[in-house]
């Protein structure tokens, strides 16, 4: 075929551009280089690399000084898209009593995006797994009722990304700048839906204490990332709360518990945590057949089986699910008040 | 027409309301013929385009049918009409897809184009329209993206073998290095992702040039040669006929004086009196000769993929073969009890279950004619597998254990229905021929006129029914078909426009009411099914 030929003589003359690169037009082994390293365009990644010399280093620079221009430029050009895929990201950085220093920190996260594919790539689960963890991260602690509280934009696309893989690494870029970053590589309007953190310093009393579940439905390849998400809160009360606490297999039977929660609310169409007229048996939480607990042979709901759980582990006044949040990606907030 | 015996049977299942899930047995499928009508003179294929959402695959799609249009291969088709990939349901299941046909002369192609991942997959799941090919779309100003992986990923799940890549937009690349550059990109690329990269046809041509008539040597040449390269490249599927026969079994009868004859219709393949044969399944492996094959009561030589056929089978008894079984060119398929499938769980809007479930759920599989209970967990390997559901709209890829074996092949499809559903519905019948199917948990009763009704007693007379709300009596003259008391819950009105519907089988939507019986145990006391056989034979 002609083809292979033609590539015999690509390869020849890419080689020999290479060893002359000096001269003002880009060679394409310089291009290739710079793609591999930043994902850019080819076009993109030839214009930095003439403006700069043929020169990767001072490309790698232009580039990022460029993407912050152009990339706005494209997400201008992107803007009146809709963007109804991505995922719902979830970090907890503190899962409450028991656990470090006892206090709370979790984020959720959703990010959109035109296709699926876009959404199960890695650079924007990566985008995604940063706002989420830096969402957890900057969220301070508030003093009202409701512990779960949606964060606003506009301070979260300000604020410096921090990485989740390496959260100790100095912030490089805003939320809002790395969005754009990845919209001028993917060529997809990008967009932060929502975000909601639970931020609470530890529990003084002594037999108070606040956890948090969560669950990720449908992940593809990060398990804190998929298409419908859920956090939940526990009280547990007890006056031995301390003791129990101190437990590990306590503690493993309680994180296994509150993932079952989380699942069983996903799983589920849970839209409250109790129905105030004992009507809505399918959407309220503790009415429902607790299916995601493993140790459930009766059937029994929601409620009895915390009951039982508490009463089996003496945990006198037993434990509460007090408020959640589930939210599917392009679908609405499902969310509670706190139950009375 | 391999495939149409599969397709209909899932359609079957799915259309019923507690069909759950549709599966796919990994990767490589048969070739399944798309919807619309065209020519049988030439092979057809079915093939997909994938690609960014800006490197242009709909102005591609648009300038095909335009450029084939003119040798009279398709029928033009603009950019709008193909860019708003309608919804449509597939066997009951929602896809997002555009599709268009054109004819080069070689072949027919069926051409989708769907917008994500998703719907690619349950495309291949249901059968809507299995890619035997694909084109990828590469915009030469960018280059392969960050996705162009995901691309290639979904291609190879699909079950993909050969891509045709089409760099598009090259009148906006004045350096033809940078042309040379994606190509090689890309070719690394696919060679990455295990699509032959030395050798996949990479065509570089403007869409946008062909559909808007100019610029020939970018536009409508690059066009056919496209299309060329498709037909070059991209490899036929084999006809039902040219493939082993097989022919699932559906009944089995003894004709004394003559022996064992199994009835079905051929999945594909040809069979000939006398040839040695195979049969499969639940169990058993026998090797047999076919002494026989009949067709609407006549005798033939031969039998072919279509046919509805009787085979008659030498040295076989009538007990050691039953439904579910296949006839098949001797070793030409194995009979598994384990496999790994791809499952696709319909949602609540597509019939399915509301609730998830977790690995160990039971449900019963249907593949052709078998109906075998199967436990379904995780891959080895799968993290957290102890404690990770399903929910309804997920795709997953499941082992699948099955209580007995059945003849199965990478690229079979089957459904898997919510288990012993059926079994709590008892049936009772009435000295009026009628049949009540009581569902214990609903306090439901569905009337229909029995099967020896509709065959024996000629046309059935009806009457005026109840209307929906209105309690009835038991045997209330008004309602002949009152054979219990309760309220009518549901009146079947396709009967009003079709009464012809009472004819048919019981099961085929010939039921006449849904009565909210008031009284259990005035059901308990009507005839089961053995008292009825007696009563219409006296």
């Amino acid at each position: 075929m002609l083809r292979s030929c033609r590539r015999t003589q690509l390869l020849y003359s890419s080689s020999r551009f290479y060893s002359s690169e000096a001269l003002g037009k880009p060679s394409i082994k310089l291009v290739a280089e710079l793609r591999k390293l930043t994902e850019v365009s080819v076009t993109k990644a030839r214009e930095a690399l003439t403006a700069t010399n043929n020169d990767v280093k001072a490309a790698l620079d232009w580039l990022e000084k460029d993407l912050a221009v152009s990339g706005a430029n494209k997400a201008a050009k992107l803007e009146g898209r809709s963007a109804n895929e991505g995922l719902i990201g979830v970090c907890v950085l503190a899962n409450g009593s028991g656990s470090g220093r006892g206090g709370t920190r979790a984020a959720m996260v959703e990010l959109n995006c035109e296709t699926d594919f876009v959404g199960r790539n890695e650079l924007f689960g990566r985008l995604l797994a940063d706002i989420a963890h830096t969402t957890a991260f900057i969220s301070e602690p508030a003093d009202t009722d409701d512990l779960l509280m949606p964060c606003s934009l506009d301070m979260l696309n300000d604020a410096p990304l921090i990485s989740h893989s390496d959260p100790h690494s100095p912030s490089r870029a805003t939320v809002s700048s790395a969005i754009r970053d990845t919209i001028a590589k993917v060529g997809e309007k990008i967009s932060l839906r929502r975000a909601a953190a639970v931020v609470r310093e530890p529990i003084h009393s002594k037999d108070l204490g606040l956890r948090v579940a969560s669950y990720v439905h449908g992940s593809v390849g990060v398990p804190t990332q998929g298409r419908i998400g859920s956090i939940a809160l526990l009280a547990l009360k007890s006056k031995r709360l301390r003791d129990f606490l101190a437990k590990p297999e306590f503690m493993t039977d309680l994180e296994k518990l509150e993932r079952s929660i989380a699942r069983q609310i996903v799983g589920f169409d849970t839209r409250m945590i109790q129905s105030a007229t004992g009507e809505e048996t399918q959407t309220a939480l503790y009415q429902q057949p607790f299916m995601m607990f493993a140790n459930n042979p009766d059937s029994e709901d929601v409620e009895q089986v915390l009951r039982r759980w508490a009463r089996e582990r003496n945990l006198t006044e037993g434990l509460q699910v007090i408020e959640f949040k589930k939210w599917t990606v392009g679908g609405d907030e499902v969310s509670t008040a706190p139950s009375a | 027409m391999l495939a149409a015996l599969d397709t209909a049977f899932v359609t079957d299942c799915v259309d019923k309301p507690d069909a759950s899930q549709l599966g796919y047995i990994s990767r490589r499928p048969y070739a399944d013929d798309a919807a619309t009508k065209y020519s049988r003179a030439k092979p057809h294929l079915n093939i997909g385009t994938i690609g960014h959402v800006d490197h242009g695959k709909t102005t591609l799609t648009a300038a095909i049918t335009k450029v084939l249009a003119e040798k009279g291969g398709a029928k033009f088709t603009d950019y709008s009409q193909i860019d708003r990939a309608p919804e449509e349901r597939a066997r009951g299941i929602t896809i997002n897809s555009a599709h268009v046909e054109y004819e080069t002369d070689a072949r027919h192609y069926g051409h989708i184009d769907c917008p994500g991942h998703a719907d690619y997959i349950k495309n291949m799941i249901t059968g809507a329209a299995q890619m035997d090919g694909a084109i990828i779309v590469v915009s030469a100003t960018d280059g392969q993206m960050p996705q162009t992986r995901e691309h290639l990923l979904l291609a190879r799940q699909v079950g993909i073998k050969k891509l045709v890549v089409f760099i598009n937009k090259v009148d906006q690349i004045d350096d033809k290095e940078m042309l040379e550059l994606v190509e090689m990109e890309m070719r690394d690329l696919l060679s990455t992702y295990n699509f032959e990269g030395d050798h996949t046809p990479i065509v570089m041509g403007s869409a946008l040039a062909a559909l808007e008539g100019r610029d020939p040597e970018i536009g409508a040449e690059k066009i056919k040669e496209l299309v060329q390269a498709c037909d070059d490249w991209i490899e036929i599927p084999p006809r039902d006929l040219d493939k082993p026969f097989l022919m699932p079994i559906e009944d089995v009868f003894s004709i004394s004086g003559r022996g064992t004859v199994c009835t079905g219709r051929v999945e594909r393949g040809v069979v000939n009196k006398g040839d040695e044969v195979e049969i499969l399944g639940l169990g058993e492996k026998i090797k047999t000769i076919v002494t026989g094959i009949e067709m609407f009561h006549k005798e033939l030589d031969r039998g072919e993929a279509g046919d509805n056929m009787g085979c008659l089978v030498r040295g076989i008894k009538r007990e050691q073969l039953r439904r579910g079984m296949v006839v098949i060119k001797p070793g030409s398929m194995q009979s598994v009890k384990k496999f790994q499938a791809q499952i696709y769980v319909l949602t609540k809007d597509e019939g399915g279950r509301y609730t998830p479930f977790m690995q160990n759920y039971r449900p019963q599989l249907f593949l052709r004619t078998a109906d075998i209970t199967v436990a379904l967990r995780f891959p080895d390997g799968t993290p957290d597998a102890e404690e990770k559901m399903i929910m309804p709209g997920d795709n997953v890829e499941m082992i699948l254990d099955l209580v007995h074996d059945v003849a199965a092949e990478v690229g079979s499809r089957f459904t898997l229905r919510e288990g012993n559903k059926t079994t709590y519905e008892a049936k009772h019948y009435t000295e009026a021929h009628e049949l009540i199917a009581f569902d214990d948990a609903t306090k439901l009763g569905t009337v229909y006129i029995t099967d020896y009704a509709q065959s024996s007693l000629g046309d059935v007379v009806f009457v005026e029914l109840a209307k929906v709300g209105e309690t009835v009596e038991q045997g209330e003259l008004r309602l002949q078909y009152a054979p219990v008391a309760g309220t009518v819950k549901e009146i079947n009105e396709e009967l009003n426009s079709q009464p012809g519907l009472l004819n048919k089988s019981p099961e085929d939507k010939g039921w006449l009411c849904k009565i909210e019986v008031s009284d259990p145990s005035q059901v308990e006391s009507l005839m089961t099914a053995e008292q009825y056989v007696e009563h219409c034979k006296s």
